[in-house]
């Protein structure tokens, strides 16, 4: 029996490293690649680089407009999570402790915008954008993404709000508390594990996004990251060793950033399955 | 306790007697921001995608032809379209059921082995970390028939014969992107299966044990129908996410070789933004729309009704 | 008074946050040359510029000129806005949809643009260095920036001498010699298929000996309703187009090799030769330079040659937005007539192995294919035409046939339907995409 459960447990292990193996190769590959020059990648695909080359990231830097796409993904990914840090947890705090047929429209309400695919409605937003006169701010896809989040911002903290027991509310208020106090001071830390789950979901879709900074950001200034990366991919598509170390640049925060908060996108995606 | 049932009912008079107070109590300025938000960045341009539906807009002149439901006529008997849906269609099943099926396999593994749990969880996690963009070009290298990796590993081991373009055939081109999609989200689900499997308590496989139940029967009788409900969530988040794949198509094949990997929701792109007809874009995109919803719908009844059965 | 200190906080987060996305706002040109140091007391003239950068070494020979232009003119700053997604006329379409359509502009679409309003005829002064302008509705609006080039065979020499091949003299003396390459265990041709307008110079070849040649007014004739894609010269073009393939002439991963790798696959003697313009000659001897080149133009059947060297309603236009500012007009003449200037000009066909478009006769030393090249195209017995999205005037077809038009060939080629079944889908989608563009 013992035997029994010892050899399959090393066939499980055996499975597991063979499937690690397959799912890190283009990983692998595409790190290797960026420390390569574009001949050698064309000659060797799989070796690994016979130097330390690094002219691909130097000129990445200082010919290309990557450096200035970094900080704009950076300054798009950072200002979108703040501020959507500061409304949306709260209007999910005014739906979920007041009851009444308003509050329940408005959360329909907002619940409908979730099942509303980008497509349907990026030509007009396009053209309204303009209108306002925000085409071609970092403000333009800021606003885009706050407002696309508040559909599923608003789901995830209601139901994260249902399990927070309104005592601690009722005797701040009796104390003299306003309800805005009550809010920041009381619920606001409360709500940190859900806050920290759309901080990482909602800011890795930011730094990820191509469809819409590409449409809504000038493309004679420097874009987004991936935008850049979509158009050194068209114009130069032979030029495999600059591309591969822009990739690499780009996965780098991504991947710091999970190592040390990895729980919270476990909990974010769990969350957000659970509500969905 | 006085203080307390004032104070409760002063917020129940603000609350009832509506429209004397209810733009000075909190709960409106909290709600108003995103509202306003939500309102005029989703909702109104959804709505004027409605009309733009019914015109010939091309994007670049001033003016604007109403022509009514030409456009929807056009998608109707679109050969394109038709070829669309049928991509789409197949993209999104194929791709849903492996994907979920590779996920709860991963999430078996990961669950199950001894040591090495937490490296395996995180590499086989990894891919959902990357943009599309950036593991579309990974993957359209790999996929190069004359410097990629595949063709070449073929080679090194003398399977020359089994070389292909993988995305330049246009019978391979769609299957090929499933298999780097596959890559790239199965984490996301093996993420949520692996939740639901710690979730199933060890006394129930011992005591199966003991009945002398083997690992497959174990499996189906008691783990699978636990996982009910991961199962739910997982279909319908990837049938969503798998009829709105974008990036990959766009920087692996562009909807080619010919139109054998354009999708839906890539046509609505091409013709919107690609070839100027952004009226015709948007009624397509009304299209997808409504096949989304029903999908969903459909997918929520049924799998919510297995769940219940279960 | 904690509200009133919370409040403040996070008034001061939200308006830092503003602050971020105003300041990154700002405008960060990328290509401007820094203008010389001293400027002249003439009024700072700030263009913007946009032209096409699918050849890499056209791209950068036109801003070797636009440089040298700055240099001359420390008062003239042109602003490149040169990237976008797509072909080209997409590019121009999305700048012009976000309200950023270029001063000056590279116009290859121009009848469209015409149509639409967004170019204005060229001032009286930037026709001068033409002996003849291509005509829209009686009017000019571009100065050409080349003569087309023509298109051909670009061979390795070495490989066609090791085999004892000659140049061909009609359409199956080429089959012959390719099928001789083929059995000698090297591709015969590499076809950059994975970018469809280089797919493009292979169809409009084709086409171009069984239908415009002999029919140069065919596009308006299928706009009547004359002539059909399902008839039978243009079923026979795509036939004997699809028989290099059918005959596996064509390298196996064409459908997925993008136009800049052709070079390399021909130059490392995988495939021995390439279907291009004489623009890929500088690109070929760059990536090689011992690389002995050999360019011919493949003949019909009755071994007559058409090369799509007509001079296209293409090149340096002005917006109708610029046109209306005296100061940018004048800029434009100033590049128009610096541009097309001998020596920057000559300077510049060299660059990109160009025929020139003006009257006054440049010379530069060209390489023997570039020769060959233009022996061809001063030939008289050779016919003259365009490419199928090239024609103009009542010739001109919908905008956004051409790429469905290419992909679907594509399909034939991969034997995924019939090229009778794709032509009468030609005809339907031609119908459909004509009704449409005409409403406008």
């Amino acid at each position: 029996m013992k035997k029994k459960k010892a050899f399959s447990d090393w066939i499980l292990f055996i499975v597991g490293l063979v499937l690690a193996v397959i799912f890190l190769f283009p990983i692998y590959f595409s790190v290797i690649s960026a420390f390569k020059s574009n001949g050698e990648i064309l000659g060797n695909v799989l070796t690994f680089p016979k130097g330390l080359y690094l002219e691909n990231f130097k000129s990445l830097w200082l010919s290309t407009n990557f450096p200035r796409a970094m900080l704009n993904t950076a300054i798009l990914t950072v200002v979108s999570i703040i501020l959507e840090v500061a409304l949306i947890p709260m209007a999910a705090y005014a739906i979920a402790r007041n009851e009444n047929k308003w509050t329940n429209l408005v959360y329909t309400f907002f619940l409908c915008g979730m099942m509303i695919p980008f497509q349907v409605y990026m030509i007009p937003l396009f053209k309204q954008l303009r209108s306002f006169g925000l085409y071609g701010h970092l403000s333009g896809p800021v606003i885009i993404y706050i407002s696309g989040s508040v559909g599923f911002g608003v789901l995830l903290f209601t139901s994260f709000l249902k399990g927070i027991p309104q005592e601690i509310e009722e005797a701040a208020q009796i104390d003299g508390c306003s309800r805005v106090g009550i809010y920041w001071k009381i619920i606001f830390p409360l709500l940190g594990p859900c806050t920290a789950s759309m901080v990482v979901l909602n800011g890795l879709a930011v730094w990820n996004d191509f469809l819409m900074p590409m449409l809504v950001l000038p493309a004679d200034k420097p874009q987004t990251i991936m935008v850049e990366i979509y158009k050194q991919v068209g114009q130069f598509s032979s030029r495999w060793d600059l591309i591969f170390a822009g990739t690499l640049i780009s996965i780098i925060p991504v991947l710091i950033i999970f190592l040390f908060l990895q729980k919270y996108f476990v909990k974010g995606i769990a969350a957000g399955a659970s509500k969905g | 306790m006085e203080t307390e049932i004032v104070t409760k009912q002063t917020e129940a008079t603000v609350v009832k007697h509506g429209k004397k107070k209810w733009w000075n109590s909190y709960g409106f300025y909290f709600i108003l921001p995103s509202f306003l938000l939500y309102t005029i960045f989703v909702i109104y341009p959804t709505i004027s995608s409605l009309y733009l539906s019914l015109t010939s807009w091309n994007g670049l002149s001033s003016d604007i032809h109403f022509i009514g439901l030409e456009n929807f006529k056009e998608i109707f008997s679109s050969d394109r379209v038709h070829n669309a849906l049928k991509n789409t269609l197949l993209l999104t099943i194929v791709l849903v059921i492996l994907e979920n099926c590779v996920a709860l396999g991963l999430a078996i593994i990961v669950d199950q082995v001894k040591i090495f749990r937490k490296f395996l969880r995180v590499t086989f996690y990894l891919p959902v970390l990357i943009s599309g963009i950036v593991m579309g070009f990974i993957w359209k290298i790999i996929y190069n028939y004359n410097f990629g990796a595949f063709n070449q590993i073929l080679d090194k081991v003398g399977l020359s014969h089994l070389k292909m373009d993988w995305l330049g055939n246009p019978h391979l081109a769609l299957f090929a992107i499933i298999v780097a999609s596959v890559w790239k989200n199965a984490g996301y689900y093996m993420v949520i299966y692996l939740a639901a499997l710690q979730g199933v308590p060890q006394e129930l496989h011992e005591a199966a044990v003991i009945d002398g139940a083997n690992a497959w029967q174990q499996f189906r009788k008691i783990t699978f129908p636990l996982l009910s409900g991961a199962v739910t969530v997982c279909v319908i988040l990837s049938t969503v996410s798998s009829l709105k794949i974008f990036d990959q198509i766009a920087i692996m094949t562009d909807g080619g070789p010919g139109f054998s990997t354009e999708t839906l929701t890539y046509m609505v792109y091409k013709v919107a933004f690609s070839e100027g007809r952004q009226g015709f874009g948007t009624a397509l995109s009304l299209v997808l729309f409504v096949l989304i919803l029903i999908v969903s719908i459909i997918q929520i009844r049924v799998l919510r009704k297995r769940e219940v059965q279960l | 008074m904690k509200r009133k200190s919370l409040g403040l906080l996070s008034t001061s987060v939200l308006a830092f946050s503003v602050f971020l996305t105003a300041c990154s706002s700002q405008t960060d040109t990328t290509k401007t040359t820094s203008s010389s140091k001293n400027v002249t007391a003439s009024k700072q003239v700030q263009v913007t510029m946009t032209f096409a950068t699918g050849d890499p070494a056209d791209s950068a020979a036109k801003e070797d000129v636009i440089k040298a232009f700055e240099q001359k003119y420390p008062n003239i700053k042109i602003t490149e806005n040169n990237s976008g997604t797509g072909s080209y006329m997409q590019v121009l379409q999305t700048k012009d949809a976000v309200g950023e359509f270029p001063d000056f502009v590279e116009m290859r679409d121009t009848q469209v643009f015409a149509d639409a309003g967004k170019i204005a005829p060229l001032p009286q002064e930037s026709e001068s260095p033409f002996a003849s302008l291509p005509e829209i509705k009686g009017k000019h609006y571009v100065a050409p920036i080349v003569s087309q080039a023509p298109q051909g065979i670009i061979y390795n020499k070495k490989i066609f001498k090791d085999l004892g091949l000659k140049e061909p003299k009609n359409l199956s003396d080429f089959y012959a010699l390719s099928e001789k390459i083929k059995k000698s265990g090297i591709s015969p041709l590499v076809v950059g298929g994975g970018d469809l307008w280089h797919l493009g110079f292979w169809i409009n070849k084709f086409l171009i000996d069984d239908v415009y040649a002999k029919n140069p007014n065919w596009n308006s004739e299928r706009a009547k309703g004359k002539v059909h894609f399902s008839d039978d010269n243009v079923v026979k073009a795509l036939k004997d187009m699809k028989k290099l393939w059918d005959d596996g002439l064509v390298d196996k991963g064409w459908s997925s090799t993008p136009d800049n790798q052709t070079t390399q696959m021909l130059v490392s003697g995988k495939a021995a030769m390439l279907y291009s313009g004489t623009w890929m000659f500088n690109q070929i001897q760059q990536a090689d330079p011992n690389f002995e080149m050999g360019f011919f133009a493949i003949p019909d059947e009755n071994g007559k040659v058409a090369l799509t060297s007509a001079l296209p309603p293409q090149g340096w236009a002005i917006s109708t937005k610029a046109e209306k500012d005296p100061a940018k007009v004048d800029a434009f003449n100033k590049f128009v007539k610096f541009y097309f200037s001998k020596d920057q000009y000559s300077s510049y066909l060299s660059k990109v192995s160009g025929l020139s478009s003006i009257k006054e006769p440049v010379t530069y030393d060209a390489i023997a294919p570039m020769k060959t090249a233009m022996k061809l195209v001063s030939d008289p017995n050779n016919t003259q035409t365009l490419m199928i999205n090239q024609f103009y005037g009542d010739n001109q077809i919908p905008p956004q046939f051409r790429d469905w038009f290419y992909k679907t060939i594509t399909q034939t080629l991969s034997g995924q339907i019939t090229i009778k079944d794709a032509m009468k889908k030609a005809d339907t989608e031609w119908d459909t995409e004509y009704k449409a563009w005409k409403k406008q």
